[in-house]
């Protein structure tokens, strides 16, 4: 039968094989699970034995005693550095200071940079983020060798882990790499650039001006957490005349966010951006430095081609104080622009 | 017999045997697709990022969240809607609104709503971009800042998804309906893709399983089970095949042709840049997916439609026979609209894949499969038992059918063990296993049968929804194993 080289032949030796491979399959599947199943009980059995000893072990550091060493197999460590890095999560001060102690006595560290440096993908990332209690050279210099990698979470992990354990990380070296492999839009570089700043002011200085329209704005967003004047003053030149509508927009959002007096006139100018992403997030930013010079040029916005710079200058007119609202009061005759000046003026009601 | 007569007989037998061969091929392209998309979902599956547990999701994601609008159209639900919309509430995310939407409900949905939330009017600018009906009153609560009542009159599903997104103040929304139940890490899930490149990816979707024999309690499922009746074990293979398979393995390619209506996530602007869902489908789904795809191609614009196999959206199966055919009809009606709407993109390289292979696969499962699975099914035997067909032609045809249905349902299972592992004991495998193979011997002919009088109900031009009769979550039930 298998010889049968005729169509029906080939069908037919077909339909046995994919019978035959499901069958077969479904029996794999089923023993596999079983085996599965009988390790995972054994597995959580033994995590379960290892945190009660953790648990023993924190509690004899607590009252101040000598903690008696873990009797650990050495294919526990995976184990005790998976136990331990979720009993840290959110534990500060002491508590925190003995699972430390507790791992650097029991946890081989050249066998975990070892570890760390064989794994990849998902594993590689798990092992980095569990990696941030080590004040060991040798395990900073992995994290720090782990910024080249092609993939984000290993980047991300390493990072964090570095950030936790208060290791330096120079933006200007970090960010070039970030470019290569296209990662600046994520937002957890984001927030490695926002913990990382106030030792990188230099760097942003630098990066602010940088031709790539993305890392300007992750700098530009880095700075928006703690503005100095000197950094204000950068802004306001680039909220006034850069190229990329996203810069101008995201520099306006800075100024208006550190209430910067001086930026009045940009912003103001800003208002007769022709982009309307601009337009919208320099009313936005009037709204907050509060500026009167900006006001007739909001009361013209009001009836902007675009609905959302609308809004926003009517939000924006609503925390003008009395002039504001007088604007927004006229408004309410006119038919057409009537909802969004009543809207803003009961939002401004409310608050 | 005449000339003319044996002339005939002739006709007859070249056009028996031209369909055999017609239906034959057929269902050897179709299971030739099935087996590649069976390669490519495996192939996504082990390349995806690992699925973290849902405690290091939120520690992972937390911070770099993109805000999210849910959008829960509401159509008569008095009964479930208030355990639905704090399952909403109570979902693990940073930035989310709820938006519900009561599409002119006939019984208390607006009522209940008013009074377990302690809602009251309130006011919101919004621009009006998306054609639906008139929103009458917007609805809010300090208590809960986080739920938005729409009440508009009805309009349908795609209606009140417009304006919903009219109302959203979020870039993301995401649709879905107001009886499914999201896992309460599915939002973190689900926008992973927009995190890693919010630039390109502009909409995603994912899972939906079935919760019929799962124990829910408070809008939560808390214990995963299977149900009782049979149909609804089927129910559960196949949703394992249709989202495992198929949406994994057209995401894989970038060809996504339909992101589920129960669970799917898009940016805000790109179902404004279409005009919002169609409001004249009963498959807007679908449509919204192929008018996206359309819109990418024909601007130029760069976008990319995403399958995540790991949020999951559990929603109720029909258990009647009535129920899941009324379903079936509805489903294959939206498939054809769509299809013939969009029409124009069908063999054009300049619409990418989707033009291509997208809308070749589209023609084969959809359109031209069912009638000739179905031909098959009552044709061969007729023309076996008048003695015009070789008994070998027929004999490998149902061997090539079911050998194929079987290996793909296997394959599914298999895909689901390999690599996520929801149902957690090893008697549920046993069971599932089981129903992979029986399905294909009952239940596949009644669905071929059903998705051929959707076919006829398409063209006698049929717009209505048959609603499947629900019983609701507290109905559901573990199957102890």
């Amino acid at each position: 039968m298998w010889g049968d080289t005729s169509f029906f032949g080939v069908i037919w030796n077909l339909t046995w094989g994919l019978a035959a491979l499901s069958v077969v399959a479904l029996l794999v599947l089923f023993i596999r699970r079983l085996i599965i199943q009988f390790f995972q009980r054994r597995r959580d059995r033994r995590r379960a034995a290892l945190q009660d000893l953790v648990f023993r072990y924190l509690e004899q550091a607590d009252r101040g005693e000598d903690p008696t060493p873990l009797d650990l197999r050495a294919r526990d460590q995976g184990l005790l550095l998976s136990v331990a890095s979720e009993m840290m999560r959110g534990v500060t001060g002491a508590m925190r200071g003995n699972i430390v102690r507790l791992l650097n006595v029991h946890i081989d560290r050249p066998r975990l940079v070892r570890s760390f440096e064989r794994a990849s993908g998902p594993d590689r990332a798990k092992l980095a983020a569990r990696m941030s209690w080590s004040d060991a050279p040798e395990v900073h210099a992995a994290l720090n060798k782990a910024l080249d990698d092609r993939s984000p979470d290993v980047v991300l992990a390493a990072a964090n882990a570095l950030i936790a354990a208060q290791q330096p990380i120079n933006l200007m070296t970090l960010m070039p790499k970030l470019e290569a492999r296209e990662m600046l839009g994520h937002r957890g570089i984001r927030d490695i650039c926002r913990k990382v700043a106030p030792a990188n002011v230099a760097a942003l200085f630098t990066l602010i001006d940088d031709p790539n329209p993305a890392v300007a704005i992750l700098a530009i967003d880095t700075m928006s957490r703690s503005p100095t004047p000197a950094a204000l003053r950068r802004l306001r030149g680039m909220a006034q005349s850069h190229a990329s509508v996203d810069v101008r927009a995201t520099a306006l959002r800075t100024l208006g966010l550190a209430g910067d007096l001086d930026a009045a006139a940009v912003v103001t100018a800003a208002l007769s951006d022709p982009a309307w992403e601009a337009r919208a997030q320099a009313a936005v930013a009037a709204g907050r430095i509060r500026s009167a010079v900006a006001l007739p040029k909001l009361a013209e916005l009001m009836r902007d081609s675009n609905w959302w710079v609308q809004l926003r200058a009517a939000q924006a007119l609503a925390k003008m104080g009395d002039a504001g609202l007088a604007i927004l009061e006229g408004l309410l005759a006119d038919q057409q622009l009537r909802p969004l000046a009543d809207f803003a003026l009961s939002e401004r009601h409310a608050a | 017999m005449s000339m003319v007569g044996n002339a005939l007989v002739e006709i007859l037998i070249v056009s028996a045997l031209a369909i055999g061969w017609m239906v034959f091929i057929n269902g050897i392209a179709l299971n030739a697709l099935y087996t590649l998309q069976l390669a490519l979902a495996y192939r996504a599956l082990r390349r995806r990022r690992a699925a973290h547990s849902p405690m290091a999701a939120w520690y992972r994601y937390r911070e770099q969240t993109v805000p999210i609008s849910l959008l829960a159209p509401a159509y008569n639900e008095e009964a479930s809607i208030v355990d639905s919309v704090r399952s909403m509430l109570s979902l693990t995310y940073t930035y989310f609104e709820v938006v519900v939407i009561n599409d002119g409900s006939r019984d208390r949905t607006l009522q209940v709503l008013i009074d377990a939330f302690e809602l009251a009017p309130i006011k919101r600018a919004f621009p009006e971009q998306l054609p639906h009906k008139p929103i009458t009153r917007l609805y809010g609560s300090p208590r809960y800042p986080k739920l938005v009542v729409v009440d508009k009159p009805n309009g349908g599903k795609a209606d009140a998804l417009n304006a919903g997104i009219d109302i959203a103040g979020s870039p993301l929304v995401c649709a879905m309906d107001a009886d499914s139940l999201l896992e309460s890490d599915s939002l973190l899930r689900a926008v992973q893709p927009f995190i890693e490149n919010f630039d390109k990816v502009v909409a995603c979707g994912g899972s939906i399983r079935v919760v019929n024999g799962s124990e829910v309690r408070r809008g939560r499922v808390v214990r995963i089970g299977l149900p009782r009746d049979p149909l609804s074990l089927f129910q559960i293979i196949e949703y394992l095949r249709a989202f495992l398979i198929g949406r994994l393995a057209w995401s894989e390619m970038g060809a996504m042709m339909l992101i589920s209506g129960a669970f799917g996530v898009f940016k805000r602007q790109i179902m404004i840049d279409v005009g919002g869902y169609s409001l004249n489908t009963v498959g807007e789904d679908m449509e919204i997916i192929v008018k996206i795809h359309r819109h990418l191609a024909e601007t130029g614009k760069e976008g990319e439609m995403r399958f995540v196999p790991e949020p999951v959206c559990w929603t109720e199966a029909p258990r009647t026979l009535k129920g899941l055919a009324g379903q079936r009809r509805r489903w294959q009606r939206g498939a054809l609209e769509t299809f013939f709407r969009h029409r124009a993109i069908m063999g054009r390289t300049e619409y990418g894949l989707t033009g291509t292979v997208g809308y070749a696969h589209v023609l084969i499962t959809d359109v031209i499969g069912p009638p000739l699975e179905a031909i098959g099914y009552l044709f061969m035997p007729l023309l076996y038992a008048v003695g015009l067909l070789d008994w070998s032609f027929f004999l490998a045809y149902l061997a090539l059918t079911f050998a194929f249905g079987i290996f793909i349902s296997v394959g599914s299972l298999a895909l689901e063990e390999i690599e996520l592992r929801r149902y957690p004991q090893a008697s549920y495998l046993l069971v599932l296993m089981l129903v992979a193979i029986v399905e294909n011997f009952g239940y596949r002919q009644l669905n071929t049968l059903w998705r051929v009088q959707g076919w006829w109900q398409f063209v006698r031009g049929r717009t209505q929804w048959d609603q499947p009769a629900r019983v609701g979550f507290g109905a559901a039930k573990v199957r102890r194993p």
